[in-house]
């Protein structure tokens, strides 16, 4: 036996006082008041006449206290919430799912989280009567809720309050930490996973099963999966918006999507997806400034059936300002960089020679980037954003003999400074190759040999090309001022601005120290570096910059995973609750005790 | 403030006490006695005996039945009034108290006798006979009968049958005994009320009561003391045991008022919660009938 809602000292204490409650209550009863009567003789012979025959009657007030112990202990036995049964001996750890897909509701508008919290709370409460239970929040980041514990009090406090994240819980991550803390324990032990999907990878582990135990009915929902946005580069202050909608149910269904920058609508349709189907939706905004993107799809409607999870009707997106990158070029003549860097809208251009570098040493810092055109000035140039074209050899950057017509054999198309071109079609007619640091990123290859690499070392960032713009056909491929572009931006440290959301759970860096940040509740957060608890979607703002946090992605089926649902289930439903047994007995004494003494049978 | 105001005194007016012939006393008034030869009233015709007076004989009587026979006549003598008010310290309990209404009723038969030209006498007693009043006679000795109800206190233990010793000794003619009293005495009141009306005194017994002592309505653990002793008894008041209470109280009741009728008296309740107007009217004045 055991007690789920005090500890055992505690259910001590209080049965102490109650005790004492009900002994001085007794005696205080028990205590007689003066009542003066014009004759006692005649009250003696009543006494006499009325005197109880049977024995135990004599002791009505002693049973009475009896009685009233027995209440009162009783009732302070049911405060404790006493556990009668055998769950798992050993140790338990419950992996509770608390992501977005845990907010899905059923028929009757339950959550599955309130699904998996009533079956967590029923493990709790069978598994404590004889063993040990810890419980492992499962979102974003895996929490440790509760360290193991014997009493089922502690982890039915921890359950309390729960409200899933809005992004996709990492449930291998905190099978791992729940899989640690069975191990810890040194017993037998198992890990309950209460979840709506089972996609967590499986360890062959003797000590530790791991059992899962599905919540959640098959549901449909129409969500955005998909919202982004960014400056259109031949445009100055064009952005364009891409919206991708989902049909996850087997029925035709209705929305209406509104895509806005803050209270301005910049698009309102619509859209009728098909069993299955995607649809894509398209938008164009203007604005200098940032934009701070929403899309929201409002009165769905599901023929035959209803929109099961909410918060995937909106996704929040972001457009950087346009901020000019003042980019000084020294060369002796190149048409091809000094019009590609000229094209773009976003760059304030200086073009210089050799000669007049020396002049510009001292106000090199007014430049966001140096880009320098087989030009190896002395001493080196110290700029912390130096992009050079035919890298001329250095103690900072050495360079191995020249190479003929080298072909492309890999680049790094995850690199910031190549994403979306492909290098592998790309003519080098010569280069010298460079000689990278263990450092530095080695971005387009020939073999062994580098021909461009990037270097992000104390603060500074170098993008060295071991070719110039004579030597390759870089140059006239549509995609070389892209090239330009994503160079620039790398360079200049502003990728970050460019990805126009992020996902629930990465930090929010802000400038300052300490700095506010604002959710989207409007709630401010002092912080030193960065927020870590962005849990929860939408715009977040610091004082110079809106980010947002949007869940949009590929969803995934809401339908409940099949699995066996071998955790136990509460042990109260479809059985007579102790509590109301207690409070029949309970009524059932004061009624008997009721008869006793005010009907005077036995007095 | 009067103990009889002008209302009562009125309806008393028009009340008469009818005394039975054998509680008048010895002196001429307005009451019928037993003493016979002397009256103007024709009583009865009984059987001579020697030692009667010769001039009594019924000569037409003896010349129809040949038999010597004596007329006698009814002589008309004042009724003497006793008026026995308890005043125990259990007269103090009660709302209003009992000595209250207790005062009222004595003074409302102590009127009767006076305004009869009979002789009233008050006489407070508790555990014996206290200091009594001088004989009333005459309305205009009311008010001497209203100062002294008003100085009664409640005091002591009630001990009737010391009383009622004590008052035939210092009272030995005849008369018509009201006795004013809450009956709050365990003892068999009946052998004293069969001596005084051995004495042929007429008795008329007013039971004072309240709730309290008829039918209290305390519950649980409760230390009773008595009121006029002293003594303690410690109970756990139930229903049962206030059941048990009012059967006793009851038939300590009955057992008097039987002593009462046997002894040609009456038993008559005086409710305290009753108004004495209301009192006067329907409990007192029946008992003010020839029983």
């Amino acid at each position: 036996m055991n007690f789920a809602a005090l500890s055992p000292a505690a259910l001590l204490g209080v049965a102490l006082a109650a005790t004492l409650a009900v002994v001085a209550l007794y005696l205080l009863r028990r205590t007689p008041r003066t009542q003066v009567v014009s004759n006692v003789e005649f009250w003696r012979r009543a006494v006499e006449r009325s005197r109880p025959r049977a024995l135990f009657a004599t002791r009505v007030p002693w049973l009475a206290l009896l009685v009233s112990l027995l209440i009162a202990l009783s009732l302070v036995g049911e405060m404790g919430d006493p556990r009668v049964g055998s769950g798992f001996s050993g140790t338990t750890v419950l992996v509770l799912a608390a992501d977005r897909t845990m907010t899905t509701r059923d028929d009757h508008g339950r959550r599955r989280l309130d699904e998996a919290l009533a079956l967590a709370r029923a493990t709790v409460l069978a598994d404590t009567v004889s063993g040990q239970v810890a419980i492992v929040r499962a979102g974003l980041r895996p929490e440790v809720l509760v360290p193991l514990t014997h009493r089922a009090a502690d982890a039915d406090r921890a359950l309390v309050g729960i409200e899933p994240d809005d992004g996709t819980a990492d449930l291998s991550a905190a099978v791992a930490v729940a899989r640690g803390i069975v191990h810890g324990a040194h017993t037998t032990g198992r890990v309950v996973v209460v979840a709506d999907r089972d996609d967590f990878a499986r360890v062959a582990d003797p000590q530790v099963s791991v059992v899962f135990a599905p919540v959640g009915t098959p549901a449909e929902t129409i969500a955005v999966t998909a919202f982004d946005a960014r400056r259109d580069p031949l445009a100055l202050g064009e952005y364009h918006v891409r919206c991708e909608v989902r049909s996850y149910s087997t029925r035709r269904a209705r929305a209406h999507l509104v895509i806005r920058d803050r209270d301005t609508i910049l698009s309102e349709e619509r859209v009728t997806p098909g069993p299955g189907e995607v649809t894509v939706h398209r938008a164009r905004g203007f604005s200098s400034a940032q934009a701070e993107l929403s899309a929201r799809l409002d009165d769905i409607d599901i023929e035959g059936g209803r929109d099961a999870l909410t918060g995937d009707d909106v996704a929040y997106a972001t457009v950087p300002p346009v901020v000019a990158t003042r980019v000084l070029l020294v060369t002796r003549g190149n048409r091809y960089l000094a019009n590609a860097l000229a094209a773009n809208p976003a760059v304030d251009l200086e073009i210089v020679d050799e000669a007049a570098l020396a002049a510009r040493r001292s106000t090199l810092s007014r430049y966001q980037v140096v880009v320098l055109d087989r030009v190896a000035p002395e001493p080196p140039l110290d700029h912390p954003a130096l992009f050079l074209f035919g890298v001329v050899g250095s103690p900072a950057l050495r360079v191995g003999p020249e190479l003929r017509a080298p072909r492309v054999t890999a680049f790094a198309a995850d690199h910031r400074v190549l994403a979306g071109l492909r290098f592998d079609q790309v003519q080098v007619v010569r280069a010298h190759p460079l000689l990278p640091t263990a450092d530095d990123r080695v971005l387009v290859r020939s073999g062994h040999d580098a021909l461009a690499i990037a270097r992000d070392r104390d603060g500074a960032r170098v993008l060295a090309l071991g070719f110039d713009t004579d030597g390759t056909d870089l140059v006239q491929r549509i995609a070389f001022p892209l090239f330009m572009h994503n160079s620039l931006v790398w360079l200049d440290r502003r990728e970050r601005e460019f990805h126009s959301w992020q996902p629930p759970g990465e930090p929010i860096r802000a400038s300052g120290s300490p700095a506010v940040v604002l959710t989207p509740a409007g709630v401010g957060h002092e912080v030193r570096s960065a927020l870590y608890d962005t849990s929860r979607a939408g715009l977040y703002h610091t004082a110079d910059r809106a980010i947002a946090v949007s869940a949009a992605e590929e969803a995934g089926s809401l339908a409940a995973a099949e699995g066996p649902r071998d955790v136990h289930r509460s042990a109260r439903p479809g059985q007579t609750p102790v509590a109301l047994v207690l409070a029949a007995a309970i009524l059932l004494l004061l009624v008997v005790e009721w008869l006793f003494t005010l009907r005077g049978r036995l007095q | 403030m009067a103990l009889l105001d002008r209302a009562a005194q009125r309806l008393l007016e028009r009340l008469h006490l009818k005394v039975r012939p054998r509680a008048a006393s010895g002196e001429a008034g307005g009451h019928r006695s037993e003493a016979r030869a002397h009256g103007l009233e024709f009583a009865e015709r009984r059987e001579y005996v020697t030692g009667d007076d010769a001039r009594k004989i019924d000569w037409q009587a003896f010349a129809r039945n040949r038999t010597l026979s004596v007329r006698t006549f009814e002589e008309e003598r004042d009724a003497r009034v006793f008026v026995l008010v308890d005043v125990s310290a259990s007269m103090s309990r009660g709302t209003p108290p009992k000595l209250e209404v207790a005062r009222q009723i004595a003074a409302s038969f102590g009127f009767l006798g006076m305004n009869q030209v009979d002789r009233a006498q008050v006489i407070p007693f508790a555990d014996t006979l206290e200091r009594t009043t001088p004989i009333l006679r005459r309305r205009d000795d009311y008010p001497a009968l209203e100062s002294f109800l008003g100085a009664l206190a409640p005091h002591g233990a009630t001990s009737f049958e010391a009383t009622a010793r004590t008052f035939l000794q210092r009272f030995p003619g005849r008369g018509y005994v009201v006795v004013v009293s809450d009956l709050m005495e365990a003892a068999d009141w009946s052998p004293s009320l069969r001596s005084i009306a051995q004495r042929g005194n007429q008795i008329c017994l007013v039971r004072v009561r309240c709730n309290e002592d008829h039918s209290p309505s305390f519950r649980g653990e409760v230390e009773l003391q008595d009121a006029e002793t002293g003594d303690v008894l410690r109970v756990t008041v139930t229903g049962a045991l206030l059941e048990a209470y009012r059967a006793e109280i009851e038939a300590h009741v009955e057992r008097t008022r039987d002593a009462c009728r046997r002894v040609g008296g009456r038993l008559v309740e005086a409710p305290v919660e009753v108004p004495f107007d209301q009192l006067l009217r329907q409990v007192l004045a029946p008992a003010l009938e020839h029983p």
